[in-house]
C-alpha cells in the first residue's frame, strides 16, 4: 500500500519535526547573542522560514511523486546525486542521535540525575525506532494526537506566567544595535532549515496544490511557539538572569503557582516535550532509512531502522558534555546549511533551467 | 521446484481431502437407482451412529407393485412434529391414484409439492451433500428405482426463547438479546431492517462442526470494499471446528495479537441494525448468540446502547465521564507510583505529609503494594464473576470491605494505595465495552512496571508506544482511531457528544458508506423561533371551502 499523507497530518509532522528541539534549545542560543531582542532574532528566523518554505513548495510541486532522491538524480545527474544524498542520509541519522541526547540531557538535568545518560539515550533511541517501523502514515495520525495535549499544556502553562511578566523588561528595544540580533539569528538557521523535512513528505502528500498552505500554517503554528518560548523567560526575569539559563523556558513554567493540588507544572510540558522529541527522533530516523531505501531502490525502508537505530545511539552517546555537542552544532552550522538549504535551492535552479515545470 | 509442488499441493487439499475420506469410507460419490445399494452406503456411513434413525415406509405403485421408501434423520435434531404429521403421515395416509402413471422421475417431485408438507426442501444425488444435510437436522427421503434423494426442511433444535441482554443491559432500550440460533437472529434484524437492500450471504465453515456463519450488510450503503474484504476473509477461513464467534473474529480481524479488537461485538439487535445502517457489515455465527460488526472504530469503545435512548444532554456528560474512567484506570496507579517514587516534588506539601504518614509502617514499596492491591482486586472482581449470583454479593463484601479494612487496619496496605485502588477499579466499570476493560487490564500493569522503574518518563514511552500502536490497527481497512486520526470534523457528532438526531444528516465519514446522507435536513428555525400551530377549527373551515 502506498503511503498517502493529508495535509493536515503533514503540518502536525512538520511541527514535531521542527518544533520540539528548536523551542527549548533556540532560545537560550539567541538569548546569548540578542538578549532582550532575541524576538526580533527570531522574527528574522520567521522570514528566513518563509522563503525557505516557498523554495521548498516549489520544489515539491515539481517532483511531483517523484522522491527526492530519483527527482536529483534525474536533475543533477546520478555522479553528483548519490554523494548529496549520502550526505543528507548521514545528517539524517546524525540529527536524530542529536536530538535525542539533547532531549536525555534535558531530561537527565531536570528529574533523572541519578540516572546513566547512555541508558536514557538507549530507551529514547529505540522507542524512536519502534516508532520509524511504523512507517510515515502512522506518524503523522499519532502526531495528530499528540499535537492537542502538547499545545494545550504550552498555552495553558504560558498564559499562567502571564501575571509574572512585565513587558518593560523587553525594552529598550534594539539598545545594542542591529548587530547582536543579527548575530542572535546564526544559532537558530539550523533547526529552522529543519523545513527540509517537507520534500520528504511532499511526494505523499494526497493534495500536492496545498504543499505551500500547509508550510505556511505550520510556519505560523511554529512562530507562536517559538516566541511564546523567546519572550516568556525575558519578560519574567529580565534579560540579566534569562541569558544564563540552560533551559529558560522549563524555569519559566517551574515558577508558576496558582494550584495548590499541585506543587509544580512544568513536568507537565516536559514530559510531553520529551515525547515529542522522541516524535522528531523517529521521524528523522524514518527519512533517513526512506532516502537509502530509493538510493538502493529497495521495496522496504524496515531493514535499515536498526542500522540507524544503533547509528544514532553512537552520535548521541559520541560528545563527551552537552556543552561539546552545543560547540559542534555552532561550528557545524555552515555544513548543515549546505545540505538543508542550498541543495534544495541549488536543485530548484537546476530544475528551473532544464525546464521543469510545476504542473 | 520443491516450492513449486508444495504450493501446488497445498492448492489441490480440498480435492485430495475429498478423495481419501470417500476412498478410505468406501463411499460412491453418487447415489444409486437401487434402494438396496443407497440404503447399505447410508448404513455404512452412519454405522455405530444410533441417533441416526432409519423409517422404511411402503407406498403402494403401479400394477399394485410396492415403492419402498426409506427416511433417514437425526433424531436429536429434527422436528419429531414435522416427521410424524407432515411427512410419515402424509406418506401412510396417501392412497391416490394420481402418482400410478408418472414416470420414476416425476414421482419424486410429487412426493415433494403433493404429499409431504414441509415448507423447503432440495434434491440432490451426491452422498456427501445429503449425509451433510442429514447432519444439519434434515431429513434424507430415498426412494426406490430414483437416483437422487430429497432433502427435506425438518430442522427443530430445542432452543431457548429470546431473552433480555446480560452484558449490555439498558433501561429505557428494547429488552431483547440475539440467542443461538442465526436464523432467528435474522429474524430480529429483519424486524428493524425491512428493506430489499439488505443482504445475506450464508458460508458454512468447519469441517466437522459445519457451522452456518452469515454475512449481512446493507446494499447501496455499506462500502462495497469493505464488504468483500469481509467475504473473503471468511471465505479463507479453514478449520475443523467453529467454537463460536469470538474464534470467527479473531480469523478475520486485522490483527489478532494485538490487545485492542476491531471487530464490534454485540448481543443486540438493535445495536447490530443501527451499525448495519451505518454502512457496517454484520457476522453472526450459528450457535453464539453474539453479532459482529465490523469495522470497528475505538471510540465505539464508549459508546453504551443506552446513549441512544437518552437525552443528548445526559449522554454528553456520561461519555466525558466514561473517557475520564478509561484515563483513570489506565493510567492512576501508575502515575502514583511515578510521583511517589520519583517526583516527589510535584506533590505540595500538606499533600505530601499525609501520604507519608499514612504510609508508615506499610511494609511494601509502594509499587509493590499497589501490585498486591490490584490483583487482589481482580481476584475479586473475576471471582464475582464466576460464582453463583447468590455468593457474589457475599463475596464481594467478604473482599473489599473485610479484608480491605483489615489490610489498611493491620498495616500491610496504606490507605492512599487503596484509594488509589478502588478508583481505578471502580473507573473500569464505567466502561460499556467489555472488551476494552480486557485490553486495559494488561495495559495497567504493563504501565505500572515501568512507572516503578522509569517514573513518569517510563509512562510517557509506554504511553506513545500503546498510541502508535494504536494508529497502525486497522479495521477492515479503516483507520482505528478515526475520526480523531485521520481527523472527520463531521464524525465528532457523535463522538465526545450526541448532537441531537435532527443534526445526524449524514453516515459516519470514517466508514466511507456508499451513500452518505442518513436522513434529510430538517428546518432549524422551529427551534429558533416561535412555531405556530393552526387551530383546528382553521382546519376544519379550509376543508369545507376545498369541498
Amino acid at each position: 500500500m502506498k503511503t498517502r499523507i493529508s495535509p493536515y497530518e503533514m503540518i502536525v509532522l512538520l511541527f514535531f519535526g521542527v518544533a520540539p528541539t528548536a523551542g527549548m534549545f533556540v532560545p537560550p542560543l539567541i538569548f546569548k547573542q540578542a538578549g532582550r531582542d532575541s524576538w526580533i532574532s527570531l522574527l528574522i528566523l520567521i522570514g528566513f522560514s518563509i522563503l525557505l518554505a516557498i523554495n521548498h513548495s516549489i520544489l515539491g510541486e515539481k517532483m511531483k511523486r517523484t522522491d527526492l532522491v530519483n527527482y536529483t538524480k534525474k536533475v543533477l545527474s546520478r555522479p553528483i546525486a548519490v554523494p548529496i544524498i549520502v550526505a543528507v542520509i548521514f545528517m539524517f541519522v546524525f540529527f536524530s542521535g542529536v536530538i535525542t541526547r539533547e532531549s536525555s540531557e534535558t531530561i537527565k538535568a531536570v528529574y533523572y540525575s541519578q540516572s546513566s545518560l547512555w541508558l536514557l539515550n538507549l530507551v529514547m533511541i529505540l522507542t524512536s525506532g519502534i516508532i520509524a517501523y511504523y512507517g510515515l502514515e502512522v506518524m503523522g495520525r499519532s502526531a495528530i494526537l499528540m499535537i492537542y495535549p502538547y499545545l494545550f499544556i504550552f498555552f495553558i502553562l504560558f498564559l499562567l506566567t502571564i501575571n509574572e511578566m512585565s513587558i518593560t523588561r523587553l525594552q529598550p528595544i534594539m539598545a545594542q544595535g542591529l548587530k547582536p540580533i543579527l548575530r542572535g539569528v546564526i544559532p537558530g538557521l539550523t533547526y529552522f532549515s529543519e523545513l527540509f523535512l517537507v520534500l520528504i513528505i511532499a511526494p505523499h502528500l494526497t493534495q500536492r496544490g496545498k504543499i505551500f498552505k500547509s508550510t505556511l500554517i505550520v510556519i505560523l503554528i511554529i512562530s507562536v511557539f517559538m516566541l511564546i518560548s523567546v519572550i516568556t523567560p525575558i519578560a519574567i526575569f529580565g534579560e540579566e538572569f534569562s541569558t544564563k539559563m540552560e533551559f529558560p523556558i522549563i524555569t519559566s513554567f517551574s515558577y508558576i503557582e496558582r494550584y495548590t493540588i499541585i506543587e509544580r507544572m512544568d513536568p507537565f510540558f516536559v514530559f510531553f516535550w520529551v515525547a515529542g522529541s522522541i516524535g522528531k527522533a523517529a521521524i528523522y530516523i524514518y527519512a533517513g532509512a526512506y532516502v537509502t531505501q530509493k538510493l538502493f531502490n529497495i521495496t522496504s525502508y524496515y531493514v535499515f531502522i536498526p542500522f540507524y537505530v544503533v547509528l544514532a545511539y553512537l552520535s548521541a552517546n559520541y560528545f563527551p558534555s552537552i556543552y561539546d555537542l552545543k560547540d559542534f552544532l555552532s561550528s557545524g552550522v555552515i555544513y548543515f546549511l549546505v545540505i538543508l538549504v542550498l541543495y534544495p535551492c541549488l536543485l530548484n535552479l537546476v530544475s528551473l533551467f532544464r525546464g521543469e515545470s510545476r504542473s | 521446484m520443491n516450492i513449486i509442488k508444495r504450493i501446488f499441493k497445498h492448492g489441490n487439499k480440498k480435492e485430495e481431502e475429498k478423495s481419501s475420506f470417500q476412498e478410505k469410507n468406501n463411499i460412491p460419490e453418487y447415489f444409486t437407482k437401487s434402494l438396496e445399494k443407497n440404503k447399505k452406503i447410508m448404513q455404512a456411513v452412519f454405522n455405530k451412529v444410533e441417533d441416526v434413525k432409519f423409517r422404511d415406509i411402503y407406498l403402494s405403485g403401479e400394477h399394485n407393485q410396492q415403492i419402498n421408501i426409506q427416511l433417514i434423520y437425526v433424531e436429536n435434531i429434527v422436528s419429531t412434529k414435522v416427521i410424524n404429521e407432515d411427512i410419515i403421515k402424509q406418506l401412510m395416509t396417501f392412497q391416490n391414484d394420481d402418482h400410478k402413471g408418472l414416470s420414476k422421475k416425476e414421482r419424486l417431485s410429487f412426493l415433494a409439492n403433493k404429499i409431504i408438507n414441509v415448507k423447503d426442501y432440495t434434491e440432490t444425488k451426491e452422498t456427501q451433500k445429503a449425509i451433510n444435510e442429514i447432519l444439519k437436522g434434515k431429513t434424507i427421503l430415498l426412494v426406490d428405482g430414483i437416483d437422487k434423494v430429497l432433502s427435506l426442511d425438518t430442522q427443530g433444535r430445542n432452543e431457548r426463547a429470546v431473552t433480555n441482554p446480560n452484558v449490555e443491559i439498558t433501561v429505557r432500550g428494547p429488552q431483547e438479546a440475539f440467542m443461538e440460533n442465526v436464523q432467528v437472529n435474522l429474524g430480529l434484524l429483519r424486524r428493524r431492517i425491512v428493506s430489499k437492500d439488505l443482504k445475506v450471504i450464508n458460508f458454512v465453515k468447519g469441517k466437522h462442526s459445519q457451522t452456518s456463519i452469515i454475512v449481512v450488510y446493507l446494499d447501496g450503503v455499506a462500502n462495497e470494499k469493505i464488504v468483500q474484504e469481509v467475504i473473503s476473509r471468511i471465505e479463507r477461513i479453514n478449520v475443523a471446528q467453529i467454537n463460536g464467534c469470538s474464534q470467527v473474529a479473531e480469523l478475520i480481524e486485522d490483527n489478532p495479537l494485538s490487545l485492542f479488537n476491531t471487530i464490534y461485538d454485540t448481543e443486540r439487535p438493535d445495536v447490530a441494525a443501527a451499525g448495519i445502517l451505518e454502512g457496517r457489515v454484520g457476522v453472526f455465527t450459528d450457535g453464539c448468540p453474539t453479532g459482529l460488526l465490523a469495522p470497528k472504530l475505538f471510540v465505539e469503545n464508549f459508546i453504551s446502547p443506552e446513549d441512544y435512548y437518552y437525552r443528548f444532554w445526559i449522554t454528553f456528560a456520561l461519555r466525558i465521564l466514561r473517557f475520564m474512567a478509561y484515563f483513570v484506570s489506565t493510567f492512576l496507579p501508575s502515575i502514583y507510583v511515578a510521583v511517589l517514587s520519583f517526583h516527589q516534588e510535584l506533590i505540595p506539601t500538606t499533600l505530601a505529609r499525609t501520604i507519608y504518614a499514612a504510609r508508615e509502617g506499610v511494609p511494601f514499596p509502594i509499587f509493590i503494594e499497589m501490585l498486591i492491591f490490584l490483583l487482589f482486586f481482580q481476584i475479586i472482581k473475576e471471582s464475582g464473576a464466576t460464582v453463583p449470583v447468590a455468593l457474589s454479593t457475599s463475596t464481594s463484601i467478604v473482599g473489599t470491605l473485610i479484608l480491605g479494612q483489615t489490610a489498611i487496619t493491620a498495616g500491610f496496605l496504606s490507605a492512599d494505595g487503596v484509594i488509589i485502588g478502588s478508583i481505578t477499579g471502580i473507573a473500569l466499570f464505567l466502561l460499556p465495552v467489555i472488551e476494552l476493560s480486557h485490553a486495559l487490564f494488561y495495559l495497567r500493569f504493563i504501565l505500572l512496571f515501568v512507572s516503578s522503574f522509569g517514573g513518569l518518563l517510563g509512562i510517557v514511552i509506554v504511553s506513545l508506544l500503546i498510541l502508535v500502536h494504536m494508529n497502525s490497527l486497522r479495521s477492515f481497512g479503516v483507520p482505528y482511531l478515526s475520526p480523531l486520526a485521520p481527523f472527520h470534523l463531521q464524525d465528532l457528532k457523535d463522538f465526545f457528544i450526541r448532537v441531537p438526531y435532527i443534526f445526524m444528516n449524514t453516515r459516519p465519514a470514517s466508514l466511507e458508506a456508499e451513500d452518505q446522507i442518513r436522513q434529510g435536513n430538517y428546518p432549524l428555525k422551529r427551534y429558533f423561533f416561535k412555531y405556530k400551530i393552526k387551530p383546528f377549527a382553521n382546519v376544519d373551515e379550509e376543508e369545507q371551502n376545498e369541498d
